[in-house]
């Protein structure tokens, strides 16, 4: 136990839980933003605390809140009935041949639903203010920062940079097994406080905005959303059953990452092959549900982790033609799991043998010794760049930002449609008439639809006179509808190409007709939209990076050495900053490239010398450049926008500290967390805002107040800098 | 000797991880038979021996699967939960897989069909398995599923871009042949292309063809090759419509046109012959593909336009409505499938009741040794029990719809 306990204070040291609370800090500030455009659940869960409410006022209001209500009613009047419905559909499906072969998963699966729902009758539940825990299980990241905490936690067992430790506790007597053991222990602790805060924290949060804590002893089932739970359990029950899977998912990826660490010992390697086993993970995962490979993602760490995603379904998976339930395998293979790579975890943290040479680690050592080479030829900066991302970890934030931005512009992207696709085939034909040539080509179209709808009228007139024949009328309705789409989208181009004989008229701009699809999803209103959530997660990622940057330095206590050397002193801190810069650059350039991809995936960029005043929302712009230099200003000031931050936040860091570093950028984020609730008075000061860019740049004075307040900023920065070099050397002096 | 078991270990656990990934991913390749034909005598309807499984499009987009067992009252959706509703009332929703409130997440039976529509090419039944085209992200594929719905598996992408609408398609000795139309500025072109299923990424174009109006349909499988019929139509100078149906046959070579006539209304293949009705001669032929012979076989009714069916003892004239709308201006025939044997006899009509007194009309989806299916399209199916040949009982089962 003795061991436990140093190991567990080891680990648990006042730098990393203040690392764990800001990741809970920033997943609950992230959720509870998420709930500030949520008028529809505060005004339901508003209703049901303050008690009654006359139904019939609500029935004749028709809004929102009364459907919401008037919906849940019948849910509660109708749920056995509804429960009823399923048993019967079994029992009916029992009499079809391809249901109700003996064996087959699917008899299985029948009987399975017959029994379960069959207890699900006698639940009897009631209206219930549930807004709290449904949008906790509507919220996405919050498995995420569980998921970042438990790597700190695992991070802190890897040794690499400690051999000499190393050695000391295999000559320890016992020391192997124990410490092994304890570490074991320590991961499986951390998993049940780490998933009991967590989730504790975040439904407090959701009680505080909507209320209803009170409905702990109630029926999960009074919730819609869990109406085919398959356990007859109170909605606490439920959420402490969901607890036990995250802390199995967690627990079970804490051990798989000391595994590897065991296994390999070089963490570069260990998040090399961790990745890759998370995007096998990850495939599986997301198998459809018609999948011949479905129990595959109920077994798979992924699902215990995300079981938020699937904890709510009935959903019964085949194992040799017997119906299980997905829970119930997911449990099997948690329990099985734990078991298994917890005996490894400590046979390997036992068996390992220090110092010995094997085809293996000489393969890391070669690897290991060519990357250094490599970056010993980088002056100074070189050496900094690995200490920070690898033997700091700097690249798992990265890493967690890049997943974050290639989730968020998935599931946001540009959206096809049969008009944009069609005005991209205009838009080629047209591209090399002169003006006249393509009005008299969208004319044609025009003119072209008009006949045919006549035609259509005619053709229809007669087929009902008997005198056309059904293939005449059929061709005329066809040919009409292949044209109204066609002709909507000549609609469109013509309009555009009388706002730029306007722009010609007014300003002298010549502008050019561009398919702005693309560029309206990439530098338009859909893009700030689309990717607001990816400027955040960047801003979080710089903000961290840049607090972080001597942490390594100062937790080694190698400032004084550093500072001592000749042109260690200065050189060193802009050094810093220069890997940082680029860092950044990287980081910024990867969303672009992903947010920009996902666009050209289904529009193409054309025409990107074209004046950018040919783009109708940017019509006004003050400055006369072309669409790629547009473009290009729009990175550039992104990149020197987060430089400025970067300058700040690592002064700041430098002289008060990197948790004071990280508190004063989340105090930046504040304004637009402020703006999101709704206060429109704070948008001036929202950093997002001026990371977006495009769609605020339109006119001059939005010019002007963007360019002032990156000068701003980064006079800041300087400063800030400047007196962050003065406290870096003050220990030389001291 | 210990650096030994340290490097036995690693490779012993390291091969294991990459085994277990490699089962768990399940990356055997699987073969496509390279000897079956499709079942040729229904047209977007897969028969088995116990069932029938059919297409229907489902109100806010995509397509629900229908099963409708032999000798059942109704058909049910092919998915075997029943705790699924088979629908989604989540407005606005795309019914994406990925949606966590769609109704139909984990519903067996659904497809969420982004651009082409399933249900013109339907399901279709080869090698003992279950065929359909979909598209979603991956693309326009061909996927198989299995027989109660709850697997389904893509066979191969054909169609990346998902720019493509296919009209018909068939599976023959491992072959998957589909057909495109495509409208280009007032002009039809209609290709046919053809994919070796066990080498998908080689596609070939085996037949294309340009005109004001062309329609490439009714695709057949069977051992001499692969049959569809096209159907041609012109405007001439006073504005009258002219439709021409050939028929042609894919092989090796190519397709080509076997019997060089633009009269045919209707065929099938069996036995080694394909019965077709000649529209101008208003009479059914046999032509013989092995000895190229022709030979008349019954005299039909004149300005008439007939499918054909065939089962194991009979051949069917069918005189479809929908067809008959196509080529004359009158619309008021009684509906009658005539059943003669394979020589030309008359043995009876079947003279179909309206199901719904309503005059609709309604389309033939094949038969087997048990039943005709019929549909009046996105309103109901229908099945005539064939045991009631030769009796007066002409009473149609709605299996499916109003």
């Amino acid at each position: 136990m003795a061991v436990f306990f140093n190991e567990l204070r080891r680990v648990y040291s006042l730098r990393r839980v203040l690392v764990i609370l800001c990741m809970l800090f920033v997943s609950c500030v992230l959720y509870f933003n998420g709930q500030s455009g949520n008028v529809l659940y505060r005004e339901y869960s508003d209703i049901l605390e303050n008690g009654s409410y006359n139904e019939a006022d609500l029935a004749a209001a028709g809004n929102g809140v009364s459907i919401m209500l008037q919906d849940r009613e019948n849910y509660v009047n109708q749920y056995k009935e509804s429960i009823n419905q399923v048993i019967v559909r079994a029992k009916e499906n029992l009499k079809i041949g391809i249901f109700s072969k003996k064996g087959s998963f699917s008899y299985n699966n029948q009987r399975r639903v017959i029994s379960d729902f069959s207890r699900l009758q006698g639940v009897r539940h009631e209206l219930i203010n549930d807004s709290a825990v449904r949008t906790f299980f509507s919220y996405n990241y919050c498995v995420f920062f569980m998921l970042g905490a438990m790597v700190v936690i695992v991070a802190s067992m890897d040794l690499g940079n400690k051999k000499s430790l190393k050695t000391v506790i295999y000559a320890t007597p016992g020391g192997r097994y124990m410490l092994g053991t304890a570490r074991v222990a320590v991961i499986i602790f951390s998993a049940i406080g780490i998933s009991a805060v967590f989730i504790a924290v975040h439904l407090a949060v959701g009680f505080g905005i909507y209320g209803g804590a009170d409905i702990f002893d109630k029926p999960m089932q009074s919730i819609p959303e869990f109406s085919q739970f398959r356990s007859c359990i109170s909605v606490g029950g439920g959420i402490v059953l969901y607890g036990i899977y995250t802390v199995g998912g967690l627990a079970l990826a804490g051990l798989f990452m000391l595994f590897l660490l065991g296994l390999f010992g070089n963490p570069v390697i260990c998040v090399i092959v961790g990745a890759a086993a998370f995007a096998v993970e990850y495939i599986l995962f997301n198998v459809t549900s018609q999948s011949a490979i479905l129990l595959l993602k109920y077994m798979n760490i992924l699902a215990l982790i995300m079981s938020r995603d699937w904890f709510s379904n009935y959903v019964n998976v085949s194992f040799f033609g017997n119906a299980v339930a997905a829970g119930n395998m997911a449990a099997v293979f948690a329990v099985v799991m734990l078991m298994l790579l917890g005996v490894l975890c400590v046979y390997m943290s036992g068996r390992r043998i220090i110092g010995g040479e094997t085809w293996f680690t000489k393969f890391v050592d070669g690897v290991e010794y060519e990357y250094n080479r490599l970056i010993s030829h980088i002056p100074a900066g070189g050496i900094s760049v690995y200490m920070f991302l690898i033997k700091h970890r700097a690249i798992l934030i990265i890493f967690l930002a890049i997943f974050l931005v290639a989730d968020n512009s998935r599931t946001n992207t540009a959206q096809y449609s049969n008009v944009a696709k069609i005005k991209c085939e205009m838009y080629a034909d047209i591209s090399a008439l002169d003006d006249e040539e393509k009005n008299i080509y969208l004319q044609k179209i025009i003119d072209e639809y008009t006949q045919l709808c006549n035609m259509q009228s005619e053709v229809g007139k007669r087929f009902a006179d008997g005198e056309a024949t059904m293939a005449e009328y059929s061709t005329a309705i066809m040919r009409v509808a292949a044209m109204s789409d066609k002709v909507r989208a000549a609609g469109d181009i013509q309009n555009q190409i009388n706002s730029l004989n306007t722009l010609y008229e007014s300003r002298g701009i010549r502008g050019t007709l561009v398919n702005e699809a693309a560029y309206g999803y990439l530098i338009g209103e859909p893009a700030a939209l689309t990717e607001e959530l990816n400027l955040v997660c960047i801003y979080l990622c710089v903000v961290i990076l840049a607090a972080s940057l001597f942490a390594y330095d100062d937790e080694k206590n190698m400032r004084a050495i550093i500072i001592s050397t000749p042109k260690g002193r200065n050189a060193y801190y802009i050094k810093k900053l220069v890997m940082l810069f680029f860092i950044n650059l990287i980081i910024i350039f990867m969303e672009s490239f992903i947010f920009a991809k996902n666009v050209s995936g289904v529009y193409g960029f054309e025409n990107a010398d074209a004046w950018v005043q040919s783009l109708s929302w940017l019509a006004v712009y003050p400055f006369k450049i072309n669409i790629i230099t547009y473009i290009a200003i729009m990175f550039l000031y992104r990149v020197m926008f987060t430089l400025a931050i970067s300058l700040t936040i690592s002064g700041v860091a430098v002289m008060a500290g990197r948790f004071i570093g990280i508190a004063v950028g989340i105090a930046g984020l504040m304004p637009y967390i402020i703006l999101r609730l709704g206060v429109r008075a704070v948008e001036p000061f929202s950093v997002i805002r001026y990371m977006q860019f495009s769609g605020f740049q339109s006119g001059a004075a939005q010019c002007a107040q963007s360019a002032m307040v990156l000068g701003l900023l980064f006079t800041v920065g300087v400063a800030v800098t400047f007196f962050g070099i003065r406290n870096w050397t003050k220990i030389l002096r001291v | 000797m210990g650096h030994n078991r340290v490097k036995q270990r690693k490779i012993i656990l390291i091969m294991t991880a990459f085994a277990a990934v490699l089962l768990l991913t399940g990356c055997a390749a699987k073969k496509i038979s390279v000897t079956d034909v499709a079942q040729n005598n229904f047209s977007e309807v897969g028969a088995t021996e116990d069932g029938y499984y059919f297409m229907q499009p489902y109100v806010t987009g995509g397509q629900l699967i229908y099963y409708y067992p032999v000798g059942a009252e109704q058909s049910v959706v092919l998915c075997n939960k029943p705790n699924c509703t088979h629908s989604c009332d989540v407005s606005g929703c795309q019914h994406k897989t990925d949606s966590a409130d769609c109704g139909f997440k984990n519903c067996d039976g659904y497809i969420r069909d982004e651009n082409c529509p399933s249900s013109l090419n339907g399901i279709k039944c080869y090698a003992g398995k279950l065929y359909f085209m979909m598209t979603d992200d991956k693309g326009l594929g061909l996927y198989t599923i299995a027989a109660d719905g709850s697997v389904r598996e893509r066979v191969c992408i054909i169609d990346e871009n998902r720019q493509q609408n296919v009209s018909d398609f068939v599976i023959c000795k491992g072959y998957l042949y589909y057909v495109i139309d495509n409208y280009e500025n007032s002009e039809s072109v209609q290709s046919v292309y053809k994919i070796n299923l066990n080498k998908p990424s080689e596609k070939e174009l085996v037949f294309e063809k340009r005109g004001e109006y062309l329609v490439g349909r009714y695709f057949k499988g069977c051992d001499e090759g692969v049959f569809f019929s096209e159907v041609t139509q012109s405007t001439a100078e006073d504005n009258s419509v002219h439709e021409a149906y050939e028929l042609f046959q894919i092989n090796d070579d190519g397709a080509c046109d076997i019997l060089g006539r633009d009269d045919v209304s209707g065929y099938t293949v069996t036995d080694g012959c394909v019965y077709y009705h000649s529209l101008n001669d208003a009479m059914l032929y046999r032509y013989d593909l092995n000895t190229k012979e022709t030979a008349a076989l019954y005299k039909t009714q004149d300005n008439m336009m007939y499918y054909i069916w065939y089962d194991s003892n009979y051949i069917y004239l069918d005189n479809m409505q929908g067809a008959h709308y196509y080529w004359f201006e009158h619309i008021d025939v009684e509906r009658i499938i005539t059943v003669l044997d394979k020589n030309g006899t008359f043995v009876a009509d079947i003279k179909l009741d309206d199901p719904d007194d309503v005059n609709t009309i309604l389309y033939t989806r094949g038969c087997d040794e048990n039943y005709f299916i019929f549909t009046n399209l996105n309103k109901s199916w229908y099945v005539y029990d064939k045991k009631n040949i030769g009796s007066q009982k002409c009473e149609l089962i709605r299996i499916w719809g109003e």
